[in-house]
């Protein structure tokens, strides 16, 4: 109900505002269209100097180059936390030091290394090459 | 007796009359705060260009000033507004020039678009108000038919190409004036929210907590 009274006062007032919203269009419609002349004026003339303007500008790429580069310099460090020298296993909450030369990216725990099984928490097997 | 019945009779026909005004204005109302609502949407999701065209400048942290931010949003504003406004103000070049060349070409300069007989007037209903009486409480008499909907098939058929450009064009041309109010208002609003001095939009929980972890 509050809804519906809240939606007849609005349209009550833009009822009663309509012919000024109205003129106000038209004529910020006006103003507009004397700044589109000026902006094709200032296009054809750096057309003509051999410059182009769009939306895109120096100022925007060099902003993309920014967010690229910190991106890059999140996942790199990302990636060297993940090269750190213990590892964590939620499950059973051992704390293991393993050498980092024998770890790699895409498999952190190879086989050589510790097998340890998170469902079996008596059994625990552990191979240790060294 | 027989006055008094014709008087009960006419007070029912003028309560419901007036019962039915009253639910017609407010269904007109409510229709008009629905259109308000729905052009308050529309007004919302084109100024959040803004958003898309400033985010990299600020996220980057290449522009850190109130001043700046207003110019450079205001210039990506504006030539935005060009390049969505050159169809719709062509489409009303090409109407203009078609009723200019058309009327070039008959020598008939004062028919119109818009009427009855040569215009997109022929494809609605039309009545003749000028000879109308009144009726209380709302009768009215002497309306007569002036136009019922049909095509025009003669060379008269080109005022509705050009009635057809122009109303397109015009429209566009107003949505996207719109629509850069839309962006005039949304630069308004992150200046005072990102550049802000008032310390109401500082969360100073967060603020405390990171000095005092403890």
């Amino acid at each position: 109900m509050i809804e519906f009274l809240k939606t007849f006062g609005k349209g009550l007032l833009y009822f009663v505002l309509l012919p000024f919203i109205v003129v106000f269009l038209l004529l910020y419609g006006l103003y507009l269209l004397v700044i589109f002349f000026i902006t094709l004026f200032k296009i054809l003339v750096l057309f003509f100097k051999g410059k182009t303007i769009s939306l895109k500008n120096e100022l925007d790429e060099k902003a993309f180059d920014i967010l690229k580069n910190k991106k890059m310099n999140n996942v790199t460090n990302t990636a060297q936390q993940a090269q750190g020298n213990t590892i964590n296993n939620t499950y059973n909450t051992i704390h293991l030091d393993v050498d980092p030369k024998k770890i790699n990216n895409n498999n952190l725990v190879t086989e050589k290394d510790i097998i340890i099984d998170a469902n079996d928490t008596k059994n625990i097997e552990v191979k240790n090459n060294e | 007796m027989n006055s008094l019945i014709i008087l009960n009779k006419t007070l029912e026909s003028t309560w419901k009359t007036i019962l039915i005004l009253v639910v017609v204005i407010v269904a007109i109302f409510a229709l008009f705060g629905l259109i308000g609502r729905l052009v308050e949407k529309i007004m919302y999701s084109q100024g959040k260009k803004i958003d898309k065209f400033m985010s990299p400048l600020i996220l980057s942290g290449l522009v850190n000033e109130e001043k700046e931010f207003h110019k450079i949003a205001t210039q990506k504003s504006r030539f935005y507004f060009f390049k969505t406004s050159i169809i719709p103000l062509l489409f009303i070049l090409i109407g203009f020039l078609m009723w200019l060349i058309y009327h070039l070409i008959i020598g008939n300069w004062n028919e119109s678009i818009f009427n009855d007989k040569t215009g997109i007037g022929t494809l609605f209903f039309t009545w003749d108000f000028s000879k109308a009486t009144y009726y209380p409480p709302l009768g009215f008499g002497n309306i007569t038919l002036q136009n019922t909907p049909h095509f025009l098939t003669s060379v008269q058929a080109i005022n509705y190409f050009i009635f057809l450009f122009i109303f397109i064009g015009l429209f566009w041309y107003l949505f996207n004036v719109q629509g850069y109010i839309s962006r005039m208002l949304r630069i308004k609003k992150l200046e005072d929210r990102i550049f802000s001095k008032d310390l109401e939009n500082v969360d100073l929980g967060v603020l405390f907590n990171q000095d005092n972890p403890n």
